[in-house]
Formats: structure tokens, C-alpha cells, sequence
């Protein structure tokens, strides 16, 4: 390789790439985020950042003194990190299936078809998945009932509603996931299928050993970026389909801080949860780039 | 998996086949559902007879839809910010995903830029600093409010960075040895060969523009800003049950107007559904997005 | 812990012109029943310089040079205007131009759902308008501040008979709007009235089963066994149930508030017991109610899904023809009790007051409408331009009979859909107000001679007219709240003597600020369980649980308030 001229004069191009983006990032997010500081504040209306009195730990002591807020805080938890294993696990199975499709025909438009729930907002949503799973009416406990098994109140059975928001989002969102391993999944060198074959592979082993690690890569890489999503639930999902009697196990810490914080527009609380939930997230990506470097040799950068 | 030798047997594959047509059914169903409201009359919708067919079929809520001005204004400003957003977007894009792609020999600061986007997609100071901000860039109210701020996606730069790290080597060293520089190589082997990952990338954020809600709501200083989305917040979402007075009785008959609000949501929809079928061809060509080693 | 805290952008209610849009709806029904010759020409905007002379306005002075003011306003998608008004350019800007001599000006306009958060922004930025309309907690915060211009001295010198009369008719409007005897905000009143409960139930199906009235608590649980076992609606299926709830539990449609108030319980609200205020939903009353309801739920006679169903679910089984009884408020005929017709056409509903349990008479309760304020910003110079405005409006507008008047400023009858009032913040409505047009109107019936009334009200008349004389069943809408035996004859009497009002109506104290949410939401929960079948004794739990973990704190907060607000 020929040296022309210093390291940076190589690097420079990098530079001038990174130049646009990094200003617009410094002005839009770094900018902003010294507004962290209202976390310690009693935020004032009219006094701005640097005008409201400081009150130290005093909203992180509100946090968690909230009622439930521990109950809150698992249900959260819970509700996140099943949606996080069912958005790998469901978008990589019905990738593998349709993998195993011939017709490119009913390929595509099966692709096509599941990318579209994530078009409809869930205002619009909660109307639709109200009547599907009504009790006595929805077409899903029709269904259930047909085969005799007892309709089950997916919205208003305190010990069913996680289960049932987690399907309902994976329902609305497997969409995006399939379309990437998918893309993924051609990427796989196929002289592997013909070398594991002419060994007598079976599918299944197949599968196991080649197909699965081929797209851990990816895998590992959207886990990681969703882990920064970890402590946020699906506001706008729970918002619009929880209720009284689904609170003790489907209320997040979103909906308690709406109903708390913003509604009585106490924003040093609401920057707190903010705070609290940014550290976690930091930690969580933290561990999980530790762990897929070092188990899975794999890292995000 | 395609070739003769692997197919799996008949009756996998016919598993295989009915449970993804189930699928595509479960994920078809609301929007055939509301595309038969946006066709039934008042009436047949409001006593629960539609399902996936039209009952009554009328044109009148369309007719109605596009003739409020308010709904063709805000479409054409989110075509607008779909059109001019994206490209600035993706260009932003790009230009972060290369220079994060390269190794750390080649970019040896790769590192504290990786942290320094990264860094951003945690952590945040809430609404007021935003808000604050984008006032004092002279950004509220402006059309630019809904491009600017949001120009940068740091989890697409993250995905195409990836792409463009799997790309064979081979192909890069050797256009490195005819001398091509940074952009030779961004732009003749790169970009090309991840043309599906733009492909999707692009299409992200695409839909994002044309998704996004809040900002039209609370950036711009007069509903005749509003973009699409925006805009049919203000005619879906129901008041605090405990608040509503008498003077809500027109919105709420409004937001009861189940016909209405399908037309609405479908013409919303229809661009995208009908310009992502074409893109969906780049996006099963060969692409390299996972990564095998580190 | 008051249920009402209103936004400001719930700036009073247009009680008397209230459903426009209902209006025209009927209307439109009418006009084909007696003949077209009723609507004209869509009307024109008025305002080209001169044109109120010829209106018997009253003006306050006029600026001049004329002042500008900032301010903001919140308006929804239904707003509309004439001609090439827009929010910035209508009559109503033309007024303040012209004949007070300011210059309104909105720097931004949103959407009712975001105001909140947009004037919290706005301010926090330090962009504070000069004139805005805040809610209680606002109102508290921006003082604390020290945002608010002190309006006690412009008040004291300029306002008019008629404000400081339409302010004082509802006691607590100015209290509320007083910090320290200052005064900083000008409550926007309303028919506090408006929010008292009634019970509508499905005529027609009463008539079909042969039902007589209901009197007493009894009676209500008869006609919802009823309705929900003896196919009401005639189509052979057991497809109805007796009563609507939602699973908000509160509200104005399908609300359990009337049912509780005839069962002598006051959920929500605080009233006197025993010389100190007490909140109403740990009351022993409540009780008896929950039974009940459990009962009712266990027969199948409330939907077994409410606790998922929000007003627009339960709008819809309304609209289905499912259910025939609800406990709701005097304008629930215009939405969604019309809906009923589109699938039976002789569909109609009538209002009772709330049925009693025993002997005593129910009482229906209610909060103060007062839940808005008009504020003046600290730092603007002419603070008593809005009490010049505020008495443009109460001088003209709210008591005036004047056609032309009201034509041009609050709504042209031939375009019921325009609602001009709309593009000012400033709408103050007498809180008797709606009670006296009421009556009016009544007389008018009972005399058979609508020309006293305004053009509003004989609007009203005459289709009050076309269901008696040519029936046409549309209008039982506007005979169901305004006829002779309409909603608001009962509203009269609620007010009269059988009302029970909210005592508790200032900002909420500290602990209500940390503790009121979680403890409502134990609460409906509480509730909705135990009429879905948990036992009575979770009730007692709640309540004790709930003096335990904040409520005593805030029974001590409200009536030390209590104490010094009287």
C-alpha cells in the first residue's frame, strides 16, 4: 500500500463525512441533554434550567416512593423483556419459513403483508384488538370455544394481559425483523448447504449448525440496539388498551409517570424516570456487548 | 436453502405454506377491515356489521375526506417532508455508516465516535431542552422543524455500517491499491453492493417521516402545519372521558364516525402501500447484513 | 380530589348553543317535514370597517393608539370558519380591532390535546403570551412563579356590573381565581349544573314491556332485569343487557356516578358530614351500591366486558341497540343517545332524576364548572385590557336576546357548523344562564308563542313542535333535554334543592400531588372487581387502606383549605 502523506491526511475524507452529522448531533442531542439536570431540580415554569431551585435527590425519592412502583417497575420489566425474546424468536422463525418457500410470488407478498401492522398506530389498533379478543364476541375466543376450550378474557385477566400485549405487539412489529434476517438469510454462503449435505446433514441439523449461525451476526446486533429499549414497554399500546382491571400487572412505569408526573406537569420527575431508565439501558448494552464479545465473538462495532 | 436437495418434505412444506397464509391473513385482516368501513355507511358500521366486506357500500366517506381541506393540506406536507426528508436523511446516513465501518487501524478516533452517537440514543434531556433548542435554532413553526432535528438515525447508521464491514475485503483492498480514496470506494463499491440495505434503510426512513406525530403536534404554531399524521391525532384520539363537556360533542361525533376515520387511516396508508412492494425487490438480492466474525 | 380539573381549553360551554351540530342534524329533518323555506344562504363573514355600527354594542374605551396583545389559543378539528376567516381573521379579531382599539394576536394555535403540554413548553422556552387561559394547577404553578399579573386593582376599576354579576353567581369562580386576596386570573364560569347526573332509559322499550316509570332504586333494578331478559327490542335474541358502564367508571355517558347518588353515595367528591369535609368514595353508602351493582352484574345485566370498554365501545353498544339504560347528563341525546335510531327508528330515550333507594330523595351530585382561568402575563402593560374584553363579551353576548347580535358574534343559525365563539379564549357563560333559557323556552311551549324567544331558542321550539304536531321522531332529541319534561326541568330541580356540590374545589394540596393518582386508580380498580364479583369486604379494605396511605393526610389538607375558604 502506498503512503501518501500523513494518517490524518488519510483519515481527513473520514472526517469531512462525519463533519454535518456530528454537528447537527451536537446541537439537537448534546445540547438538550444537558437539560438532565432537571432531574435535581423542582422545574419552575418561566425560570428555565438554570432559575429552578435545586432539590437533589428529591425526585428520585418521589420515584420511588410511588405506590407500586416496584410492582411497576417488573411488570415493565417483564413486558419488555418478553417482547424482546418474542421479537427475535418469531421474526427468525417465519424468516426461516419463508426462507423455505419456492414460490417468490407468495415470497413477497407475504412480506409485503406482514410489514403492514406497523403502519397502523395503536389509537387505531385498540378499537380492532378489543373486538378480535372480546370474550364473548371476538373471533378468537369463537375460535377457542369451537374447539372447546373456555374463551379466555385476554384484555381484563390481570394474569393474561402481559401475555396478550406482548403477542399483540409482536404481532404489530415481527414485521420489520423479518425483512432484515430475511435479507440476512440470502447472505449465507451456499456452498455450506452443499458441503453439510454431501456429509448426509438432515435439515434440522442444517439448520442448527449453519443457517442459525449465519445470521447470529445479525441477531446479536438488532438484541443489542433493542436492549436500549428495554425499560420502555409500548407506551402508546398499554395507554390504549389497559384498564382497572389489568393495572396491577399491566401498568408500566410510562403510564404511572403519565399519569403522575406530566398530568401535573412536574418534569424534574418525569427527566428523572428519564435518567433512571437511560443508566439502566447503558448498563444492560453494556453487559450484552461484553457478553456477545466474548461468547459469541461478535461485536456491534 | 434453495435448491432441489434441500427441500423439505410435502408435509412440512405444506405446514410451512398454511401457517404463513394464516399469518398473512392475521396481519391482512385489520386493514381489510378498515378499508371495508372507509366503503360502509354510517349506519352498517356503527351497529357492527362490517367485517372484511363493505356493507352498504357508499363512497360518501372519501368523498367527505377529500374534501376537507385540512386532510389534502396535511398529506401534501407530509409528502413534502417524505420527500425532502429522506434523501437528507439517508445522506447523513451513509456519511456516518462509513467512516464507523472502518476498521480501527484505518479510523483511528472510530472508537470515540462510535460512543459519541451512541451516547445519544440513551441518553436524553426530555422535552423542554429539545423544545428550547429547536426554538433557538428559529426551527418552530418552519417546515424544517420536521427534517433538521431528526436528521441524524443513529441505529441506521448502525445497520449499514455493518452492511458495509461484511463487504468482501478483497474488493476494497484492491481498489485500495489502484489508489481510490475513501469516497472512490464509498460510492463505486459500497454503496452498490449494499443496495439492499440501502434498500430497507431507506424505506425506514421513509415510513418514519411519514409516521411521525408529535413533532407536527407540538413544533408547529398552527394546525394548517400539521403534517398528515399529525393531523389525524387531532380527529382519533378521544378526550379524557372524565373531561369531556358540551362543547366536545362535535368532535366527539367526529371521532365516532367510524366510516370517516377509515377513509382517513386508509388514504394515509395507501402510499406506503403502495410504493413498498416496488422497493421489496432490492431487498432479497444478496445482502450482507449479519456479520459472521467479529 | 376533585374529578373536574378541567383544562383551559375547556373555556365554558356553549349551553345554549350548544349542539349546533346536533341542531343542524335535526334541523335538516325538520326543514323536510315543514317545508324547505327555513335555511338560507351560507352567511357571510361580517367585520369590514362600520359594520358593528349599526349593533347595539356596548363598548368599553377604546385604545387608541390601539395595543397589541399575544396570546394563544386551543381549538379542534371541527372549528370552521366562513367565507376566508381563518383563526388569525374573523369577526372576532375585527371586534377587539375595531372597537376596543387591541390588536389579538395568537402566536400559535394547537390542537386541544396538546395545549398543555404546548404552553409548558412555551413558557418553560420564556416565551409567556400576554393574555392565556391556564387550568387550576397552572394557574397555581405560574403564580408561584410569579408569571401572573395581579389583577385585583384593573378588576376593582373596570369591570362592569354585569361581570362582577356573572362572576358572583357561582361563589366559587372568583375564590378560585384568588391567591392571598390578590386577584390573578378571571375564572371562565360555566352551568355548573350541567354536570349533574341523570338517568336516561330507552322509552320505547319501557312502552314495548310495559313498564311504568321508575321511582324508586327498585323500579331501576326491575326495568334493567328487564331489559336484559325479556328481548326489549323484540328480535328474539338475548342480545341486551340492562345497564352501560364504561370502564373509566365516570363520566358524562354510561357513568356510575347517578347510580351511586341513589344509593346516597358521593364518589369523587368532597361534602360536609359532621361539620368537616369528607370524600365521598370511602363512604359507608357506597356499600350498598357495589352490592347492588355486583348483583346486577352477576344476572348478567351489565355487560360482563365493561372493565374493557371505553365511551367509544360503549357508544357503540348503544348505537347496536343493546342496551336501553344509562346513567349520564342532560346532553346525552345529542351524542350518543341519537345513535340509537339508526337501527330502530322509533327509538327513543327519556330522563328521570336520579331514583332514590328509600324515603329520602336522591341528590345528585356535581362539581363547580370553574375549571379554567384567563391570565395576564407579569410582564405585559396593559392588564386591563382584559378586563375590558372580558366585559365586551359578558355586556354583548351572554344575556343578549339580540338576533343580530348573536348572529354575528356567536353563531349564525344557517351555518350551525360555524361556531364563531370559538376564536376567542374569552367565553364566560352565566352559570343560571342555562337554567333561564330553559325555562323561557318552556313557557314559550306552554303558551304555544316562540316570539319572545331568540332565533336560537325558536329554532328549538320548532322542532320541539314538529314531534308533537307532525311527529317527527328525530326531534325527540331536542324535546328529551329541552321539552317540557326534559332533562333540564330535572336539572331545575337538582339545582333547586337536590343537588350535592363539591366543596372541595381549590388546587390540589401536596399530598393529593403525590398520592391521587395511585389512590383513583385503587379505586376504580376496587370497584370494578368487586362488581365483577370480589367480595364486599374489599371495600372496607380500600377504604381503610386508603385513609392508611395518604387519604387522611389529605381529608386534614382539604379542610384546613376548607377552613379558610368557606
Amino acid at each position: 500500500m502506498r503512503r501518501t502523506g500523513s494518517k490524518l491526511w488519510r483519515e481527513l475524507p473520514l472526517y469531512i463525512m462525519l463533519a454535518p452529522a456530528v454537528v447537527l448531533v451536537l446541537i439537537y442531542a448534546y445540547v438538550p441533554m444537558v437539560g438532565i439536570v432537571m432531574a435535581f431540580q423542582r422545574v419552575l415554569p418561566g425560570r428555565g434550567i438554570f432559575g429552578s431551585p435545586w432539590v437533589g435527590l428529591d425526585n428520585f425519592r418521589f420515584v420511588f416512593e410511588m405506590p407500586n412502583i416496584w410492582q411497576v417497575v417488573w411488570n415493565t420489566v417483564r413486558i419488555s423483556g418478553l417482547k424482546a425474546i418474542a421479537g427475535v424468536v418469531v421474526p427468525v422463525t417465519v424468516a426461516l419459513m419463508l426462507n423455505d418457500v419456492r414460490s417468490r410470488a407468495f415470497k413477497r407478498s407475504v412480506q409485503t403483508i406482514v410489514y403492514i401492522p406497523h403502519f397502523l398506530s395503536w389509537v387505531i389498533l385498540a378499537g380492532i384488538v378489543v373486538d378480535i379478543l372480546s370474550p364473548s364476541e371476538g373471533i378468537v375466543n369463537q375460535a377457542l370455544t369451537a374447539v372447546g376450550i373456555k374463551p379466555i378474557f385476554f384484555l381484563g385477566d390481570d394474569k393474561v394481559f402481559p401475555w396478550t400485549m406482548v403477542v399483540t405487539d409482536v404481532w404489530k412489529s415481527f414485521g420489520f425483523g423479518t425483512i432484515v434476517y430475511l435479507a440476512s438469510l440470502t447472505d449465507i454462503d451456499p456452498t455450506l448447504y452443499e458441503a453439510a449435505a454431501a456429509d448426509g446433514a438432515t435439515r434440522w441439523q442444517m439448520t442448527r449448525h449453519i443457517t442459525l449461525p449465519g445470521i447470529s451476526g445479525t441477531i446479536l446486533m438488532l438484541s443489542t440496539l433493542s436492549l436500549g429499549n428495554i425499560l420502555n414497554a409500548g407506551f402508546d399500546q398499554i395507554f390504549n388498551l389497559y384498564g382497572p382491571l389489568v393495572y396491577r400487572t399491566g401498568d408500566i412505569i410510562d403510564t404511572l409517570v403519565y399519569r403522575t408526573g406530566i398530568i401535573n406537569q412536574q418534569f424534574g420527575v418525569a427527566t428523572a424516570v428519564g435518567l433512571l431508565k437511560s443508566v439502566v439501558s447503558l448498563v444492560l448494552i453494556a453487559i450484552a456487548y461484553k457478553l456477545a464479545a466474548k461468547y459469541a465473538d461478535y461485536r456491534v462495532f | 436453502m434453495d435448491s432441489k436437495l434441500f427441500r423439505p418434505p410435502l408435509l412440512q412444506r405444506v405446514i410451512n405454506l398454511t401457517l404463513l397464509a394464516l399469518l398473512a391473513v392475521l396481519c391482512l385482516f385489520p386493514i381489510l377491515h378498515i378499508l371495508a368501513l372507509s366503503f360502509s355507511s354510517s349506519t352498517a358500521a356503527s351497529s357492527g356489521r362490517v367485517t372484511i366486506f363493505p356493507v352498504d357500500f357508499t363512497t360518501q366517506s372519501y368523498r367527505f375526506v377529500l374534501d376537507t381541506p385540512a386532510f389534502g393540506r396535511s398529506f401534501l406536507i407530509s409528502l413534502a417532508r417524505v420527500l425532502v426528508g429522506t434523501p437528507i436523511n439517508m445522506i447523513l446516513t451513509i456519511m456516518v455508516a462509513y467512516p464507523l465501518s472502518r476498521t480501527r487501524q484505518a479510523f483511528r478516533a472510530r472508537d470515540v465516535f462510535a460512543w459519541f452517537f451512541m451516547i445519544t440514543v440513551l441518553f436524553s434531556g426530555g422535552l423542554i431542552p429539545w423544545y428550547m433548542v429547536i426554538q433557538q435554532t428559529g426551527l418552530i413553526d418552519k417546515f424544517w422543524a420536521l427534517i433538521i432535528p431528526g436528521a441524524v438515525s443513529v441505529l441506521n447508521a448502525v445497520l449499514l455500517a455493518n452492511a458495509f464491514r461484511n463487504s468482501p475485503p478483497e474488493l476494497e483492498e484492491a481498489a485500495m491499491m489502484d489508489g481510490a480514496g475513501h469516497w472512490t470506494i464509498l460510492f463505486r463499491i459500497l454503496l452498490p453492493l449494499s443496495l439492499p440495505v440501502l434498500a430497507t434503510v431507506t424505506l425506514f426512513v421513509a415510513v418514519g417521516h411519514w409516521n411521525s406525530w408529535f413533532d407536527g403536534l407540538i413544533l408547529m404554531n398552527s394546525p394548517e402545519r400539521y403534517p398528515l399524521q399529525s393531523y389525524l391525532q387531532t380527529i382519533i384520539i378521544s378526550p379524557d372521558p372524565r373531561m369531556i363537556s358540551e362543547r366536545d360533542l362535535a368532535i366527539l361525533k367526529v371521532i365516532n364516525n367510524r366510516t370517516t376515520k377509515a377513509a382517513q387511516i386508509f388514504i394515509a396508508m395507501a402510499p406506503i402501500l403502495a410504493v413498498y412492494p416496488f422497493l421489496q425487490r432490492y431487498f432479497t438480492t444478496g445482502v450482507k447484513l449479519g456479520s459472521i466474525k467479529g | 380530589m376533585t374529578r373536574r380539573n378541567r383544562h383551559p381549553r375547556r373555556t365554558g360551554s356553549a349551553v345554549r348553543f350548544l349542539p349546533f351540530v346536533a341542531l343542524a342534524a335535526v334541523l335538516a329533518m325538520v326543514s323536510t317535514a315543514c317545508g324547505r323555506a327555513t335555511l338560507t344562504a351560507t352567511p357571510a363573514p361580517v367585520g369590514s370597517s362600520g359594520a358593528f355600527d349599526d349593533l347595539d354594542l356596548i363598548a368599553p374605551d377604546r385604545y387608541d393608539p390601539p395595543i397589541t396583545m399575544d396570546s394563544v389559543i386551543a381549538v379542534d378539528a371541527t372549528v370552521k370558519f366562513l367565507g376566508d376567516d381563518d383563526i388569525h381573521n374573523n369577526v372576532w379579531m375585527r371586534a377587539y380591532a375595531e372597537m376596543l382599539g387591541i390588536d389579538l394576536n395568537y402566536t400559535w394555535v394547537v390542537d386541544g390535546s396538546m395545549y398543555d403540554q404546548k404552553l409548558s413548553l412555551s413558557i418553560n422556552s420564556g416565551d409567556i403570551p400576554d393574555m392565556f387561559p391556564v387550568n387550576g394547577t397552572q394557574f397555581a404553578m405560574l403564580h408561584e412563579a410569579g408569571l401572573l399579573a395581579d389583577l385585583t386593582d384593573v378588576y376593582a376599576a373596570e369591570a362592569s356590573e354585569t361581570t362582577r354579576d356573572i362572576l358572583t353567581q357561582d361563589p366559587v369562580a372568583l375564590k378560585a381565581a384568588t391567591i392571598d386576596d390578590r386577584l390573578y386570573g378571571i375564572p371562565l364560569t360555566d352551568a355548573s349544573i350541567a354536570s349533574a347526573p341523570l338517568l336516561w332509559v330507552r322509552q320505547d322499550w319501557m312502552d314495548r314491556l310495559e313498564i311504568a316509570p321508575p321511582t324508586n332504586m327498585a323500579d331501576v333494578l326491575e326495568i334493567s332485569r328487564r331489559f336484559a331478559a325479556d328481548d326489549p327490542d323484540g328480535n328474539g335474541q338475548a342480545d341486551t343487557i340492562g345497564l352501560a358502564v364504561t370502564k373509566d367508571l365516570w363520566g358524562p355517558v354510561a357513568s356510575l356516578t347517578g347510580f351511586f347518588n341513589g344509593h346516597h353515595a358521593y364518589p369523587g367528591i368532597w361534602f360536609e358530614r359532621d361539620g368537616k369535609l369528607v370524600y365521598g368514595s370511602v363512604q359507608p353508602e357506597m356499600r350498598a351500591a357495589l352490592a347492588a351493582l355486583q348483583q346486577m352484574y352477576a344476572d348478567g345485566q351489565i355487560d360482563p366486558e365493561f372493565g374493557v370498554k371505553d365511551i367509544n365501545k360503549v357508544t357503540e353498544t348503544i348505537a347496536q341497540g343493546k342496551v336501553g339504560m344509562e346513567f349520564g347528563v342532560w346532553w346525552n341525546p345529542y351524542h350518543p343517545l341519537y345513535l340509537s335510531q339508526q337501527n330502530e327508528p322509533d327509538a327513543f330515550w327519556t330522563p328521570f332524576a336520579i331514583p332514590s333507594v328509600d324515603a329520602t330523595p336522591a341528590r345528585s351530585q356535581y362539581s363547580s364548572a370553574v375549571g379554567a382561568f384567563l391570565v395576564v402575563g407579569s410582564h405585559y402593560e396593559h392588564p386591563e385590557a382584559l378586563i375590558r374584553m372580558v366585559n365586551f363579551w359578558t355586556d354583548n353576548m351572554v344575556r343578549t336576546q339580540d338576533d343580530r347580535i348573536r348572529q354575528t358574534f356567536l353563531g349564525d343559525i344557517n351555518a350551525p357548523d360555524v361556531v364563531l365563539y370559538k376564536y376567542t379564549p374569552i367565553q364566560i357563560w352565566e352559570p343560571n344562564g342555562m337554567l333561564t333559557t330553559g325555562r323561557l323556552l318552556r313557557e314559550a311551549l306552554a303558551k304555544r308563542d316562540p316570539s319572545g324567544l331568540n332565533l336560537d331558542a325558536q329554532w328549538r321550539y320548532r322542532i320541539i313542535q314538529a314531534y308533537f304536531e307532525q311527529g317527527t321522531k328525530e326531534a325527540w332529541v331536542e324535546v328529551a333535554t329541552n321539552g317540557p319534561d326534559g332533562a333540564a326541568v330535572i336539572l331545575e330541580r337538582i339545582a333547586d334543592d337536590l343537588g350535592v356540590i363539591n366543596r372541595f374545589y381549590g388546587v390540589p394540596t401536596p399530598t393529593m400531588v403525590e398520592k391521587r393518582a395511585a389512590l383513583e386508580l385503587q379505586e376504580v380498580e376496587m370497584i370494578t372487581k368487586v362488581i365483577m364479583g370480589d367480595p364486599l369486604e374489599r371495600f372496607d379494605t380500600f377504604a381503610s387502606d386508603w385513609h392508611r396511605t395518604g387519604g387522611d393526610a389529605i381529608t386534614d389538607e382539604v379542610n384546613s383549605w376548607y377552613a379558610q375558604n368557606r
